[in-house]
């Protein structure tokens, strides 16, 4: 299987948003980061993928199979862990293990169990005695439990301290070690993209700017950074966007090697994932 | 289903210590004044599955069930099914009670008389649950409610020409003519509630 999600023609329409996506193909093995602002649509495409919202229009295929044809039969092979939304707070995980296990039809108790146990997570505590990081990692041992071939992550390690982020992140790699699972991840969190994914999706205002390998991205793209009276003699052709600031200017540039000949005399930095976020957004073309 | 049925009664099991709290109330009551309070407790069973609807929304449950294969229907499914076998449970429990305490106005009849009213007014009030969340379906309940005992109270006040006939009838056959609505219009609360669920966006 080459594609874990096909999209097509996919549309979303509300009063005052609409998410458009003409095609998107998001590769098996891999973990595709999702990146963009608040409101920019990354939760609306992850509600369209699971179904929790209706499409406007337009298709979805998950594993080679169509969304609203064969939705059980997908659902059983999707793990998800999203924000702020799980189990009520009176459960323990001896409580969701009872109930998963009557859910998914191939749920592992001893392997829920064994990754509590990793966890340092006892079975009977509840949710609500548990700090951010316990609780997101119930989530997430509930989510791998049931051995998913596509793991769905929406802001899965947003709020938590760098010690539990690098935990689950390991825990995330793990998972997909083996090629044949997928990792969907929407964050804030860019830095974190920039270790563990392959692939990146970038939506700003319902639409997607930018899809490529992370390596690809973070190879070309830079920052080519100028004097005001400099930023005349960069070719038009080169900017992406651009950012004036109070003594200089920050151009984003998509050809890096290219640039790299031509202003020998520039400064010209590597790009982290934010700031590419920063310059498109809120640059000026 | 099963699944979502044991998350409802899980929470509702979590609850024990005030459901327990209530029957001893309701007996100490019953014995001490001679009074009536049978019909208490079916209401107590039916709050304790509606409480199921607010702790769905405080932990946005919906949203992550609705990631579960089959999870929307089978949320449906479980808050009628789950609210049918509590509200069952609580009826037998307050009949025993009430036969074992012999309480002055007690009345099998009476009991399930009222048991069948709540569940009339919970079948208008889970659609409203499903479609607003639990904040809004509880202030349908009282709305709901206190108009049912409003349009009792009139009733009871205006002298109707009723036959003896039709009081013979409703003497005979009353109850099985309310089991009989209460089926009806929990089937179709139902339907009305599935389909609105099927078609909620989170």
């Amino acid at each position: 299987m080459k594609n874990v999600i096909e999209i097509k023609d996919l549309k979303k329409v509300y009063p005052k948003f609409t998410l458009d996506i003409d095609k998107l193909n998001i590769p098996s093995g891999e973990v595709t980061g999702l990146i963009g602002e608040n409101g920019a649509g990354k939760t609306t495409l992850i509600k369209l993928l699971l179904n929790v919202i209706n499409k406007s229009s337009g298709s979805i295929k998950i594993f080679n199979k169509d969304l609203d044809k064969e939705e059980l039969l997908i659902k059983e092979d999707i793990g998800v862990v999203l924000d702020n939304t799980f189990y009520p707070e009176t459960f323990s995980p001896k409580d969701i293990d009872i109930v998963m296990k009557n859910i998914y039809s191939t749920w592992d108790k001893d392997y829920f169990y064994k990754l509590l146990d990793d966890f340092k997570i006892t079975y009977t505590q509840n949710l609500k005695t548990m700090s951010k990081g316990m609780r997101k990692k119930v989530e997430i041992a509930s989510a791998l439990a049931h051995y998913p071939k596509l793991l769905i992550l929406d802001e899965a390690t947003s709020g938590l301290d760098p010690v539990v982020r690098n935990e689950i992140l390991d825990i995330f790699l793990d998972f997909i070690k083996d090629e044949e699972h997928s990792i969907l991840l929407s964050t804030h969190i860019t830095s974190e993209l920039e270790h563990i994914a392959d692939h990146i999706i970038f939506i700003n205002d319902g639409k997607i700017v930018l899809e490529n390998t992370r390596d690809e991205i973070l190879d070309n793209y830079g920052i080519l950074k100028c004097s005001i009276s400099d930023f005349d003699k960069v070719d038009k052709k080169d900017i992406v966007s651009f950012k004036k600031n109070k003594y200089n200017y920050e151009v984003l540039i998509n050809n890096m090697s290219t640039c790299k000949k031509k202003y020998k005399n520039f400064v010209l930095d590597k790009i982290t994932l934010e700031e590419l976020m920063v310059l498109v957004i809120k640059g000026e073309k | 289903m099963k699944g979502i049925i044991l998350k409802d009664l899980l929470m509702i099991k979590n609850n024990t210590k005030t459901l327990l709290f209530s029957i001893f109330l309701y007996m100490f009551y019953g014995l001490v004044f001679n009074l009536d309070v049978s019909f208490l407790l079916p209401l107590m069973g039916l709050m304790a599955s509606l409480s199921t609807f607010a702790y769905d929304d405080l932990s946005s449950f919906h949203i992550y069930a609705s990631s579960f294969p089959k999870g929307r229907i089978n949320i449906v499914k479980s808050k009628y099914l789950v609210c049918t076998l509590i509200t069952l449970i609580f009826l037998v429990v307050s009949l025993i009670i009430g036969l074992l305490l012999n309480t002055k106005d007690f009345s099998i009849e009476g009991t399930m008389g009222a048991t069948c009213a709540f569940v009339l007014i919970m079948s208008v009030v889970f659609p409203i649950m499903f479609k607003y969340g639990a904040e809004k379906g509880r202030t349908a309940m009282v709305i709901v409610g206190f108009s049912l005992a409003g349009v009792g109270l009139l009733l009871s006040r205006v002298k109707l020409p009723i036959s003896v006939e039709l009081v013979k009838f409703f003497n005979d056959y009353g109850m099985y003519l309310a089991l009989v609505l209460v089926v009806i219009f929990t089937f179709i609360s139902y339907i009305i509630s599935k389909k609105i669920y099927l078609n909620k966006e989170f």
